[in-house]
């Protein structure tokens, strides 16, 4: 039987402010185990919580970048669980008055049509601390640094019918929260997270199916994979005249599928009812339209900026600002060496490759300081390197972000731009390899390039290829 | 041990003109306090710390240093205060090893102003019952009558005052906690407007209701505490910012002229305790003979005021309850099969039966199917209750009402009938239900020789007009200490 | 109005506690006694209620700022169990 997918996506994302988003600690979990943490973050009794004026704003910031409406009152409720991450036993969030309501944002697929997605809402909350099972001591070792972190959850609609369409999706979404400067969006590390509900109907059905939840999604691949294999569970389910329960299932990345994350005890009644502790709250028209005029660019004002005042082509444009990461890479490198369109194309070719290499994350991250590698472009560009050093010096400082100018000095690596001394190696070589010559006389161009590689060899690469191919040709014609 | 009989404000006065030491009266508290160690008022004892203050507060003063009337003053704090140093057990078994990292804003102010914490109070156990009989160690026992409750749930806080073991105390009031037991011993309570006084380390029982406010001797010295734990507080949402008022310096006129006092006859009608009922009709004249009005009111909702507070109390408990799970503090079961198990098992064996009944019945009405039915109609009903009660104070400035429908019980009388306890809240309950202020004075004593106290409810952050007319019937009509 | 022991059982799961047989007889008598009372409300007209609920400005929220935290010793000096500064509970399974 043919069905139809329908997949909504619940996006959490962390936002990047200085302090918690109901106490004062500091937003930061990485380092010793619970040292960013107070009464209120770990849920010590009579502990209170002041909601955080910038975690508000970022929300409102994210709202208005999707075209959500803010509302004027918002309220914070109480989402009730029993977890040992959960150091208060429910979740401070927001059910029936969240800051964002509705909004949408548009994805193009691979054949570039295009299609809108539909928000449903986006809510401010806490995140939870962090569970680390320990065999050794037959426990599991709670860590609450990350618990009151602020946390944006974006719901969409179930506009999605495809797991293209849903990276897509997310793809856009981390894009419009980096840009906007609210969340760094790494999802390796967990600041951007996905969940996907999936169901399947009968094709043309007006009724939606029975939907499952899957979690532990860490990567666009994972998201992709996961919800490939759900629809293959879930067809084959109903091909086979059985029900879908409606569950959660934890993906697993290694084994490339899904686990029931059902268990007996859990009644999955979260009790929400509105925070007593946290009156509800007004948001001025004012707030909005001040938190409006903060906005920075976004992705298409800045496609356009390229093209129109750096030059580069408007594909290499959209490659380039697909991450903002890249953008401030690449906003920083031309600051300190002005060649754009010289510097996008080795971004482009040789950087991007490696990043691709280097990780399995989608997460951008380019270890080598913009300084560094605008020198290196400058020594390229302007000819004291060659291209063959200029890309070993790329591939070391990439591990070790030493200082490019050093070691071209120390290790002697200008390029050799002396067309005599480049004419009289050539000389040398030609007089070794008769039968070269002879298969370059009989027509066979591929001899050419076979005494660059000579000369390359014996000048560890030193030797300018332009020059010498332009004097061989000459010395053999 | 005479000076223990004194009011804050006298032993004040002897601090100031050095009378008396703070060490010295200390030492008497102590000596009070063991001395009545029968009545099981206090859970700690805090000798060591108190001396060192007291010695702290008596080299302040010989350098002539300027002092708050609290310095070097014996207070004692209900053990569902956090405080560093001493253990907030709220008088459950789950907590009894808890030792709070941190103060309470209200012990914060309590240590600036120099006051000494000289113990904290057994109570019933997270503040849930009106006769400390639920405290996880052991009944209190009222200081007027061993036989009988001190009522609840500061009855700790307010036997202590009672038992002269101390010269006031801190108490909290969700529906009636700090006001009945002041009743039932004697002495007065007053629980301040919703957000006056700080909750930050309180432990919530009803986050929306619950109140901390003073016990005390004396209407004046009652002034004298809210003076001091009175404030905004940046840690709590729900504190509100209200300008600060000196309650000691501009309450007390001397005078009830013109004053407009509230008889709503819904607080009566059920009302069959005889010796209740007279000391309030005695009141009434006492108010009308010294030149007050009484103006008829009505407040059709109040009966269901209760039924509205064991709705939204126990919602609230369920969920701020949630925490004690024996993972970060308190009861951790020893034997367990998986982490689900060792919740059951920490919280069944922590938790007394009173405070598991009203977990139960939080999440009830907080239970999907069941939540509009139950909580957003209780919400809706408290708005109601809101605005009567101020439609009634355009027409009157206090609204007169009896503290409790009784005077004490005996200890035992109605541990086995929940739902006879709670009707002993009804008249205190609206009051938390409308975020008001009230008072409770003594205003006679029962047939069974236990004394009654009398509620004035004020609009809300009116506690000054409240203070005046207490001290003013404390003064010229009835005051339980014989001080006239 | 009567409540079924299966919903006690199911509240009594919501809250995390146990309850023998002979608890939970006693309890349902309890508890239908005390629903009896609550249900009174149902009765009242509400449909013209004004909402009272105070709300807060945004001012009144904080500013983003760091503040110190607690010591670890602090954080963790409560725990039943705890382990390098962090604190333990049973084995949690995924």
């Amino acid at each position: 039987m043919e069905y139809d997918v329908v997949i909504g996506l619940e996006v959490h994302s962390e936002l990047k402010t200085k302090s918690k988003v109901f106490c004062s600690c500091k937003n930061e979990f990485k380092g010793e185990p619970n040292t960013h943490c107070c009464p209120v973050c770990i849920g010590l009794p009579g502990a209170l919580p002041i909601p955080n004026k910038e975690a508000v704003k970022m929300t409102i910031k994210a709202g208005l970048a999707v075209g959500s409406k803010i509302n004027d009152i918002a309220i914070f409720e109480r989402k009730n669980y029993f977890y040992p991450d959960l150091a208060k036993a429910y979740q401070i969030s927001q059910a029936v008055r969240p800051i964002c309501i509705g909004g949408g944002v548009e994805i193009e697929n691979a054949q570039g049509q295009k299609k809108f997605i539909r928000l449903n809402r986006i809510h401010l909350e806490e995140d939870a601390g962090k569970l680390i099972h320990n065999s050794k001591i037959g426990g599991t070792m709670i860590d609450y640094n990350r618990g009151g972190v602020p946390l944006i959850e974006i719901v969409s609609e179930p506009d999605m019918s495809s797991a293209e369409e849903a990276v897509a999706y997310l793809s856009k979404l981390r894009n419009i929260l980096q840009y906007i400067e609210v969340s760094d969006c790494k999802m390796e590390q967990g600041s951007l997270r996905c969940d996907v509900n999936i169901s399947l109907k009968p094709k043309g059905s007006n009724e939606l199916g029975v939907r499952a939840e899957m979690k532990n999604l860490n990567s666009f691949r994972s998201v992709a994979r996961a919800i490939e294999y759900e629809i293959k569970r879930q067809s084959r389910l109903l091909d086979e005249g059985e029900q879908v329960v409606q569950e959660t299932r934890r993906w697993d990345d290694a084994r490339n599928r899904s686990f029931s994350m059902r268990r007996k005890e859990d009644a999955q009644d979260y009790r929400y009812f509105p925070d007593p502790d946290l009156l509800p709250f007004r948001i001025e028209r004012s707030l909005v339209d001040e938190v409006k005029s903060t906005m920075p660019k976004l992705r298409d004002e800045k496609i356009e900026y390229y093209v129109n005042e750096l030059g580069l082509s408007e594909y290499d444009a959209k490659v380039l600002t697909n991450d903002l990461n890249l953008v401030k890479y690449f906003d920083k490198v031309v600051s300190y060496f002005n060649k754009p369109k010289f510097i996008c194309n080795f971004i482009l070719t040789t950087v991007l490759k490696k990043v691709k290499e280097n990780e399995e994350s989608d997460d951008l991250d380019i270890p080598i300081d913009p300084q560094n590698f605008a020198n290196l472009m400058q020594m390229y560009e302007s000819g004291k390197i060659s291209q063959a050093i200029c890309r070993d010096l790329f591939d070391e400082i990439w591990l070790n972000n030493a200082d490019c100018q050093k070691l071209v000095e120390e290790r002697g690596l200008a390029q050799n731009n002396n067309e005599d001394e480049i004419k009289s190696m050539l000389q040398e070589l030609i007089n070794e390899f008769p039968q070269s010559v002879q298969d370059y006389k009989s027509g066979n161009a591929k001899a050419l390039s076979f005494f660059i590689g000579q000369l390359m060899k014996r000048t560890q690469g030193k030797a300018n290829a332009q020059i010498a191919s332009k004097l061989i040709k000459e010395m053999l014609d | 041990m005479e000076i223990m009989n004194e009011s804050l404000e006298n032993v004040s006065k002897m601090l100031a003109d050095k009378s008396i030491s703070s060490v010295e009266l200390v030492k008497a508290s102590l000596d009070a306090i063991s001395s009545t160690q029968k009545y099981n008022i206090l859970h700690e004892v805090c000798s060591e710390s108190a001396l060192k203050s007291a010695t702290e507060v008596d080299d302040k003063r010989a350098r002539g240093e300027k002092l708050s009337p609290l310095a070097g003053v014996p207070i004692v704090i209900k053990d569902n205060i956090s405080m560093k140093g001493t253990y907030t057990t709220c008088s459950s078994k789950f907590l009894e090893n808890y030792k709070s990292p941190y103060n309470a804003t209200v012990v914060d102010k309590l240590l600036q102003a120099g006051a000494i914490v000289i113990g904290k109070a057994n109570m019933d156990e997270f503040a849930m019952g009106s006769s400390s009989e639920t405290c996880a160690f052991g009944v209190v026992h009222n200081p007027r009558n061993f036989d009988y409750v001190p009522g609840g749930s500061s009855g700790g806080s307010a036997s202590a005052v009672a038992a002269d073991q101390c010269f006031g105390a801190l108490g909290t009031d969700t529906g009636g906690s700090i006001r009945q037991p002041s009743s039932f011993c004697g002495v007065v309570g007053l629980k301040p407007t919703y957000g006056l006084v700080s909750r930050y380390g309180v432990v919530a029982f009803a986050s929306s209701l619950d109140q901390v406010g003073p016990i005390t001797k004396t209407v004046r010295d009652n002034a004298l505490i809210l003076d001091c734990i009175a404030g905004y507080d940046s840690n709590e949402f729900t504190s509100a910012k209200h300008q600060k008022e000196s309650y000691y310096q501009t309450s007390f006129k001397n005078s009830i002229k013109g004053l407009k006092i509230g008889y709503a006859k819904e607080f009566f009608e059920s009302l069959q305790n005889q010796d209740v009922v007279k000391s309030i009709e005695n009141a009434i004249e006492f108010f009308k003979a010294n030149g007050a009005e009484i103006v008829d009111i009505t407040l059709p909702h109040i009966k269901d005021a209760l039924a509205v507070y064991y709705v939204l109390s126990s919602a609230e408990a369920a969920s701020n309850l949630a925490r004690f799970d024996g993972i970060k503090y308190g009861v951790a079961t020893k034997e367990y099969n998986d982490v689900i198990d060792f919740y059951f098992k920490s919280r069944t064996q922590g938790f007394g039966n009173e405070v598991k009944r009203r977990i139960m019945l939080g999440n009830f009405v907080l239970s999907s199917g069941y939540f509009d039915a139950y909580y957003n109609k209780a919400k809706a009903v408290q708005n109601l209750i809101i605005s009567e009660f101020a439609d009634a104070f355009n027409l009157c400035d206090v609204i007169l009402s009896p503290t409790a429908p009784t005077s004490a019980f005996k200890i035992g009388e109605k541990v086995n009938n929940p739902l006879e306890m709670y009707l002993n809240d009804i008249f205190t309950v609206p009051v938390n239900i409308a975020t008001l202020p009230a008072i409770s004075v003594p205003c006679g004593v029962a047939q069974n020789g236990m004394p009654l106290g009398m509620q004035l409810i004020g609009n809300r952050f009116s506690e000054s007009i409240l203070y005046n007319v207490a001290d003013y019937f404390e003064k010229n009509c009835y005051s339980i200490r014989g001080v006239k | 109005m009567e409540i079924t022991e299966n919903e006690i059982k199911h509240l009594a799961t919501l809250s995390r506690l146990n309850f023998s047989e002979e608890e939970l007889g006693k309890f349902s008598a309890d508890f239908t006694a005390i629903l009896n009372y609550v249900n009174e409300l149902q009765k009242v007209d509400t449909s013209q209620v004004k909402d009272n609920t105070i709300i807060r400005e945004f001012d009144e929220l904080r500013e983003d700022e760091v503040k110190p935290s607690l010591s670890n010793d602090d954080v963790i000096g409560n725990a039943p169990k705890n382990y390098n500064g962090y604190f333990v509970a049973p084995t949690v399974v995924e």
